[in-house]
């Protein structure tokens, strides 16, 4: 839940980049990172295997300035994808006030962004938080395959699976390239302010 | 006999018990008795390093009834009776003990977890190899069981498959890995499962096993099936709501122009099955075995993990600080310090200009709102329509969703560690603070009730609060004063000229209290001054909102 103080004027603001393993969410805070590196003036906290998958979660955090004289800290947080490890997904949505869900557009996955967008359901359910309510954001990511003859999914399908409910803003994007990440960033950091906006009187 | 069978001297002894029984050919007890000592030395032979402790043991026994019966040949038929009964029990006794002794162990069990795990993980070549060697192992320890070696052949062979075709291999493989190594666990798990019952068991996983191979077949190439074949899936959450549109309101944002996709992005022609199914289930199905493990809420595995993402990574204090994992005594203590905590709802809001403006100047967008990123403008989309009923709405940033049931407004307690969405039947007492918060803007600044449609939401307002408060006279008086105050405002705003007296009053309420507002957020305190700037330039006015405000504040 994001943080008010109304005596040091502070907002903090928790983002989590949700989605199947390997889909590119750490990719996404990657680029972030490295094009916004003169601006985020805190270290991203990265904690990956051998392999380079995350192990726990990746930790990006950033101020963005003053809005209504408030100080806006943005917390970036990614989970780890794999299956497996839906303890520390669950534990890194705790407090969670927008997400982003990057799915991944390879064919062979479609049957995981749904697992992944269902159980991401389940676990804000654990917080009695509400996926139809929460500030959420669709990334359908890696649609550069599309170049390389990889067969991928097309982005009705992926609207049909995973946003026919849900009805948030999508975004094709490339995290690799950078295309379409900052407008991510950009929509659900605006959509999440949007909703406390009226707080910062 | 005992220090041959521990010089492993295992065909030595096997010899000796075939002369014994030609020897012994023709007598019932002894014949019985050799049988039954060759049958424990089989055993011993079969596994000579894993036999249970007590065979040795056993075998010396049963020799020993057979040396009483040998050297006693004048015994009774009945005393002979005596000793065979009493050697065939220590023999069942055994044979049952041997019985429980788990083929595989409860070690074995986690390895062969492990590594299919590690799989699944990655296909890598040493995970494959991993899982290689402890299938064979396994292998090489059940081989005189039918049954596990089949489940073990199976896993062989889907990890066989697996390993050849790497990350092309079907999407299903490793799910029918798992599905058989469960049954594989679930058998190991439960000594008590009868024969049948495990045959049944295996012969479920081999049907699937056979249906796996089958699609193996039909699949034309190694990877999945080409978006022609999508096949009929549930969307998302289709298990919790239902909806009779799929895609009508979700805006989407595409990279490329659509011209550019291969024939791989044709749009798929099949109905995925309408998000009907109107009851919630588990998704038990289509979850990782592990998960399991993990699934306990607030469970002693969730606070090490806590405390590990504390420790290791934000550091102990950082965690609190950051406000991620505090305790309910620090949450309360954070309010007293002047936090408000907020959980936030998306809704039909839409975000304020200055939260816009703020955001392109940080990501340096020069871009205007709804335009594609300059360096992808050259790809900008055109949007297609869905199958010409449903059209993706293409991306604008003005595009907000919202529910088109629900008026939603945002609730914040007075205590300022709530907010949520409701509609407006769910109690007017729900509305009160927004209504709160539309009289106090009204207050800050009143030019807004120089106008007629001010004023009528203003008293609308009051209306409301009145109602609610219909009971409490002395909040009805000071909403009746406050209703005097707009009244008199308005009709300042209406006459359009100075009156003299009236200067200090309207002033306190409009741009003078706005700039202290101002002046309050550059200084970085809190909204107070607005109420100390107000109480300089307008004693009433502030008194009036301060006893407002105190009075519907909880104690």
């Amino acid at each position: 839940m994001a943080l008010i103080n109304v005596k040091t004027r502070e907002v903090q603001i928790k983002i989590v980049y949700y989605g199947p393993g390997r889909g590119g969410k750490t990719t996404n805070l990657e680029y972030i990172n490295h094009t916004y590196r003169n601006q985020i003036k805190t270290e991203m906290v990265s904690l990956k295997t051998h392999d380079d998958r995350t192990l726990f979660f990746d930790f990006l955090p950033f101020d963005v300035g003053r809005i209504r004289g408030f100080d806006v800290t943005i917390q970036l947080y990614t989970v780890p994808g794999q299956v497996k490890y839906n303890a520390t997904r669950r534990l890194v949505l705790r407090g969670v006030d927008g997400i982003v869900f990057v799915g991944d557009v390879q064919k062979e996955l479609r049957k995981k962004n749904i697992e992944s967008l269902n159980q991401l359901y389940e676990n804000l359910e654990t917080y009695n938080l509400d996926l139809f309510k929460i500030p959420l954001v669709m990334q359908y990511n890696k649609i550069d395959l599309r170049k390389s003859n990889i067969p991928i999914l097309s982005s009705e399908v992926l609207q049909r699976d995973l946003n026919g409910l849900l009805r948030v803003p999508a975004f094709e994007a490339s995290a690799v390239n950078g295309g379409n990440v900052i407008p991510t960033l950009k929509k659900i950091i605006s959509i999440t302010l949007a909703s406390i906006q009226d707080q910062l009187l | 006999m005992e220090s041959k069978v521990k010089g492993q001297d295992l065909n030595g002894l096997q010899t000796q018990i075939t002369d014994i029984e030609t020897l012994f050919k023709g007598n019932r007890h002894l014949e019985y008795l050799v049988k039954m000592i060759r049958a424990i030395a089989g055993y011993l032979t079969s596994r000579p390093d894993s036999a249970h402790e007590q065979t040795v043991l056993v075998l010396g026994t049963l020799v020993d009834e057979l040396a009483i019966l040998v050297e006693s040949p004048g015994i009774s038929p009945r005393a002979a009776d005596e000793v065979l009964a009493r050697a065939l029990h220590s023999f069942k006794v055994f044979k049952s003990s041997i019985a429980v002794i788990p083929l595989v162990s409860e070690q074995d069990i986690q390895e062969l977890k492990s590594v299919i795990l590690s799989i699944d993980w990655e296909i890598s070549d040493l995970t494959l190899q991993s899982f290689d060697t402890v299938v064979n192992r396994l292998m090489t320890k059940v081989k005189s069981n039918k049954i596990h070696s089949s489940f073990l052949k199976m896993m062989l062979s889907i990890g066989g498959y697996v390993a050849r075709n790497k990350e092309s291999s079907h999407r299903d493989a490793l799910g029918v890995l798992r599905s058989v190594f469960q049954d594989y666990e679930r058998m190991v798990r439960n000594p008590g499962m009868t024969i049948a019952e495990k045959k049944q068991l295996i012969r479920l996983d081999i049907q699937r096993f056979h249906e796996f191979k089958r699609e193996l077949g039909r699949s034309p190439g190694k990877v999945a099936a080409p978006d022609s074949d999508v096949e009929e899936m549930m969307p998302a959450l289709s298990h919790v709501k239902s909806s009779p549109s799929t895609t009508h309101g979700a805006p989407l944002r595409r990279l490329y122009d659509r011209g550019a996709s291969s024939s791989h992005d044709l749009p798929d022609d099949q109905e995925i099955t309408p998000a009907l199914v109107g009851k919630k289930k588990g998704l038990t199905d289509s979850r990782d075995m592990m998960d399991d493990l993990f699934t306990a809420r607030g469970s002693e595995s969730d606070d090490l993990l806590d405390a590990i993402h504390l420790g290791g990574i934000n550091g102990a204090d950082q965690g609190r600080g950051m406000g991620l994992f505090e305790t309910a005594d620090d949450r309360e203590e954070r309010k007293q310090e002047g936090v408000k905590y907020f959980t936030p709802q998306r809704g039909e809001q839409e975000p304020i200009p200055e939260i816009e403006s703020r955001l392109d100047e940080f990501f340096n967008l020069e871009f205007k709102e709804g335009e594609i990123e300059p360096a992808l403008q050259a790809l900008a989309p055109t949007l297609p329509d869905d199958q010409g009923s449903e059209p993706i709405v293409p991306f604008h940033y003005e595009d907000e969703i919202f529910e088109e049931d629900e008026v939603q407004f945002f609730a914040v307690n007075e205590d300022g560690d709530s907010g949520r969405s409701f509609t407006e039947d769910q109690g007017k007492e729900n509305r009160i603070p927004v209504v709160m918060d539309r009289l106090k803007t009204f207050l800050i600044s009143p030019d807004g009730l120089n106008h007629q449609v001010g004023l009528t939401d203003f008293t609308t307002d009051i209306s409301v609060l009145e109602q609610e408060w219909q009971d409490d006279s002395e909040k009805r008086a000071l909403l009746e004063m406050l209703t005097l105050l707009a009244r008199h405002v308005h009709g300042i705003g209406k006459a359009s000229s100075t009156v003299s007296g009236y200067d200090d009053a309207d002033s306190s309420l409009g741009p003078r209290a706005v700039k202290g507002a101002d002046s309050s957020i550059e200084d970085g305190e809190a909204g107070s001054t607005v109420e100390e700037e107000g109480n300089l330039q307008a004693p009433a006015a502030k008194g009036l909102w301060t006893r407002i405000r105190s009075m519907f504040r909880k104690p």
